[in-house]
């Protein structure tokens, strides 16, 4: 039963140069802790070659030229993380974080059962190329080692560089090679091993292991078996995720939109290259960004509540749900800019957080005798950019609500529907619209027996020629939102005069039906509408 | 003489031209019905396809009806249309009774200006964990807003500016006026205050005379509705909205309603916009109806119908002699054609009647 472990040296750095691809070359550092206790966490190979050591103090480390400091960011560890299980899952499903010895370790090693895989994916020494090029489109500079028992391969990746291929029965001479220090042995542990001469995996291993918890109890005894390679627990499979996540925290805070948009556009790269290992798309997507606070209000509270309440932080979360899942980065670019702009948040921009729920990719058979219709991906970005010409919630398709009332309709979002939806039109003949006047012009109608027979309003008045009605309607009487009106058609001439170029011209003989509505409970006339 | 008789032969057959095709590639435009029988057999089957159409004519004359009829027959067809509604006049139930497929028609509303809306108002996209959060926020923001510079163009920064500073340069300290030019100020406020007063007392008395109900023009929304409002930042919107549904592509037929606009108005927008959006048009199936009161697209247009309501329609309001009441059935409309480039030629005729919805 054969494992593949893959391990990411120095993951704190690697984390953060992958989302900061213009560091990748470069002598990088990370700090962490609270000043003054500030020193360096972990440095990557080219800063390491500078003379940089982890657990270096912040001054001394700052006296190096030529390194990118950068400050430990849980949240990038959390989702390099998920990358580098995601990784893994294009292999298998049968997936587990390694052993951690203490509860600090980082989460940089992942292994994965390759029972079975042989038949689709080919040799161990095939699989194990495959996934360091995985990792490597990822942004992960990592190391793989493949070996028959699960704690060998762990051991094996985080002792060796490159890709390790152990073969079956080879465990304890390929590993037990290896310093001690790979082992990640708890200090005081490795300082008294060193000073009885044990170096190696080997050597310890060697060790009688009724002295070993003799000396070092049932955890010196744990920690030799491990050095043995032994199996110690089943491996427990982790669950796919039902959501993918990308985030970065801002060392200075953002206030524009375009740099802003440049680090968007970098995690949803990431994000739609993680989906596309999995074969998926974005079927929504939440941005949180998390917004920088101005203490000076905190300072003037008096009150230690509301203290407390103003630590939490300010968040500002878009989600943009797609009727069609998308792959690429670009167009989602795009409707996250449109809609960022039109709901800008009112303060610097510290961390952006992007969560992308995944969705089955959408696949389509085009055909020559498809009715007309507009590319889906192109179309939701028209739509967000109208909605930023005309306002929101007045673009969308026209939908009657279930009720007698009049102009009673919502616009609801514009989605192509299936084209196996058809409707039938029966009636050949054209119908008179309604053009209505929102909201509705109120009138003067003066009545003779009964019935209008002078209109006025917009300040002119005319006399009505012909009408039809009353049409009575009533409703929802039984709410504050009651309704009841008399309606009548009528025809006179036109409110609205014809313009012509620097003069209102009155045409006496054009004229227009309109229809127009008695508010029974306001007892005012309104014109509402003109028929055409 | 023989490149010369060539060139004459390419002339006459009409081969010479944008993209070699000629005029002759028009002529040769696949047609949408319109939906109206009448008027289709003057067209000699419907609308061109891949075109500008006019459809223009007094209030009342049924160019609204044959663009929902057309809407309904490009929706049958499950092609996907759009309605850019100028002065946010459209109505849906009109639509519905139409027959048109609502969930396939896309109704942009203009008018609006889009502005920098709170982010606690609610949202096309925000779910109820949005709003908490971002009530949450704006309970707790301490007002430092970026101004001016997070996701404004400059160019929008200068709003505004030209009713700024007239005001700046009016205030002045009072001490340094002089009290003649006090004077002189009062009496001219004096007089255009007259002036005013005239022009109201002129417009009242021609407008309102004899009428009941005088008092109701007092108000100031009245007087706000009676100044012609200009209709640019509408037009303007209608116009961008299309440009981006025609580079958008796929639609079947996009209806641009101008109908409440002044054709004086209309006739403002630039002729090289439809210029570009004929050529958006070319070689594609997407109709691009304008609804208006005149002709402004002028040679852009394929076909320009003037619709007209017949008077002796309204006769056929049935009267119900027993109870006093009424309903108005419908109108007829006659369609002429002013310009075509297809089959039909100008001053063909069609007559159809319409009807007003079952209530």
């Amino acid at each position: 039963m054969p494992f593949a472990c893959l391990f990411v040296p120095d993951f704190s750095v690697q984390a953060v140069v992958r989302v900061e691809p213009q560091l990748r070359n470069k002598p990088v550092g990370i700090f962490y802790g609270t000043p003054p206790l500030t020193k360096v966490f972990a440095v990557n190979h080219a800063a390491r070659q500078l003379g940089v050591e982890a657990g270096m103090t912040k001054v001394q480390a700052e006296a190096f030229c030529g390194i990118e400091w950068r400050w430990r960011s849980f949240s990038e560890e959390v989702t390099a993380h998920a990358a580098l299980l995601d990784c893994m899952w294009t292999i298998s499903p049968r997936v587990q974080d390694a052993e951690k010895q203490n509860k600090d370790d980082l989460a940089d090693t992942v292994v994965v059962d390759l029972t079975g895989c042989e038949k689709l994916f080919g040799s161990p020494e095939k699989i194990a190329t495959d996934l360091a090029r995985i990792a490597s489109n990822v942004g992960f500079d990592a190391h793989v080692a493949v070996a028959e028992i699960f704690l060998a391969a762990q051991c094996a990746a985080q002792g060796f560089p490159g890709i390790t291929v152990i073969p079956g029965g080879q465990e304890s001479a390929r590993i037990g090679a290896l310093p001690l220090e790979s082992l990640r042995i708890p200090a005081e542990f490795l300082e008294t091993l060193k000073r009885w001469g044990i170096q190696t995996y080997g050597e310890f291993a060697a060790l009688p292991e009724i002295s070993i918890v003799e000396r070092f109890g049932q955890e010196g005894r744990r920690w030799q078996q491990i050095a043995q390679g032994k199996d110690l627990k089943p491996l427990i499979a982790l669950d796919f995720p039902d959501q993918f996540e990308e985030c970065m925290e801002i060392e200075s805070p953002v206030e524009l939109l375009e740099p802003l948009l440049f680090i968007v556009n970098r995690l949803l790269d990431q994000l739609c290259t993680r989906l596309r290992m999995h074969i998926l798309a974005i079927g929504e997507v939440r941005v949180t960004l998390t917004l920088e606070r101005n203490d000076s209000r905190t300072n003037l509270g008096s009150n230690s509540q509301s203290n407390s309440q103003n630590k939490a932080p300010l968040l500002h979360i878009r989600t943009i749900r797609l009727p069609v899942p998308a792959k690429e980065g670009k167009f989602l670019l795009k409707l996250l800019q449109l809609d960022l702009e039109a709901h800008p948040p009112t303060s610097p921009v510290t961390a952006i957080s992007i969560v992308a729920i995944p969705a089955k990719t959408h696949s389509r058979q085009l055909g020559l005798f498809l009715p007309l219709s507009p590319d889906p991906e192109r179309l939701e970005i028209t739509l967000a950019r109208i909605q930023s010409t005309v306002g929101e919630g007045r673009v969308g398709s026209p939908e009657l609500l279930n009720t007698h009332r009049p102009n009673a309709f919502q616009q609801t979002r514009f989605a192509q529907p299936d084209a196996a939806r058809n409707i039938n039109r029966e009636e050949k003949n054209a119908k008179a619209a309604l053009r209505i006047y929102r909201p509705p012009l109120a009138a003067n109608v003066e009545l003779r027996e009964g019935k209008p027979a002078r209109l006025t309003c917009e300040g002119a008045s005319r006399p009505i020629l012909a009408l039809a009605g009353p049409w009575r309607t009533k409703g929802d009487w039984w709410s504050e939102t009651g309704w009841a009106r008399d309606e009548w058609d009528v025809e006179m001439r036109v409110l609205r005069t014809k313009r012509h170029a620097g003069s209102v011209e009155t045409n006496a003989e054009e004229t227009a039906l309109y229809r127009i509505y008695k508010d029974q409970f306001a007892k005012r006339w309104f014109v509402e509408g003109i028929y055409d | 003489m023989a490149s010369i008789a060539a060139t004459f032969e390419k002339l006459k057959n009409g081969e010479v031209g944008r993209g070699m095709r000629g005029f002759r590639g028009h002529v040769a435009a696949e047609l949408q019905p319109s939906g109206v029988a009448e008027l289709d057999a003057v067209l000699g089957g419907g609308f061109p396809r891949g075109s500008l159409v006019e459809l223009c004519g007094p209030a009342t004359s049924g160019r609204t009806g044959l663009a929902f009829s057309l809407l309904a027959q490009a929706t049958s067809r499950q092609e996907a249309c759009a309605f850019v509604d100028v002065s946010d006049s459209l109505d849906p139930v009109s639509l519905a009774a139409a027959g048109v497929d609502l969930p396939r028609l896309l109704w942009v509303r203009c008018g609006k200006t889009p502005g920098k809306r709170p982010a606690a108002e609610s949202s096309f996209f925000d779910s109820p964990e949005e709003k908490e959060h971002t009530q949450k926020f704006l309970q707790q923001a301490d007002g430092k807003k970026i101004q001016g510079q997070f996701w404004t163009h400059p160019r929008d920064q200068i709003r505004g500016v030209e009713k700024v500073i007239p005001s700046l340069l009016r205030v002045k300290p009072e001490g340094r006026e002089s009290a003649r030019i006090h004077v002189v100020k009062k009496r001219i406020e004096k007089k255009q205050t007259e002036t005013k007063q005239e022009i109201l007392r002129r417009h009242t008395s021609s407008r309102s005379n004899n009428l009941p109900g005088t008092e109701f023009f007092q108000t100031a929304g009245m007087r706000d509705r009676m100044a012609p409002a200009k209709p640019w930042k509408r037009l303007e919107q209608a116009l961008k909205t299309t440009d981006l549904l025609l580079h958008g592509g796929g639609w079947g037929v996009i209806v641009v309603d101008l109908a409440d606009i002044s054709w004086v108005d209309a006739r403002r927008i630039n002729l090289s916009v439809w210029f570009r959006f004929r050529r958006e048009l070319e070689n594609t199936k997407t109709i691009l109806l304008l609804l208006g009161e005149e002709s402004c697209a002028k040679s852009c247009a394929s076909l320009v119908l003037r619709c007209e309501r017949r008077e002796e329609s309204w006769s056929r309001a049935a009267r119900d002699a027993a109870s006093g009441a009424s309903t108005l059935q419908g109108f007829s409309v006659q369609g002429e054609v002013m310009r075509s480039r297809s089959q039909s030629q100008p001053s063909d005729c069609a007559r159809w009647q319409t009807q007003t919805m079952n209530r």
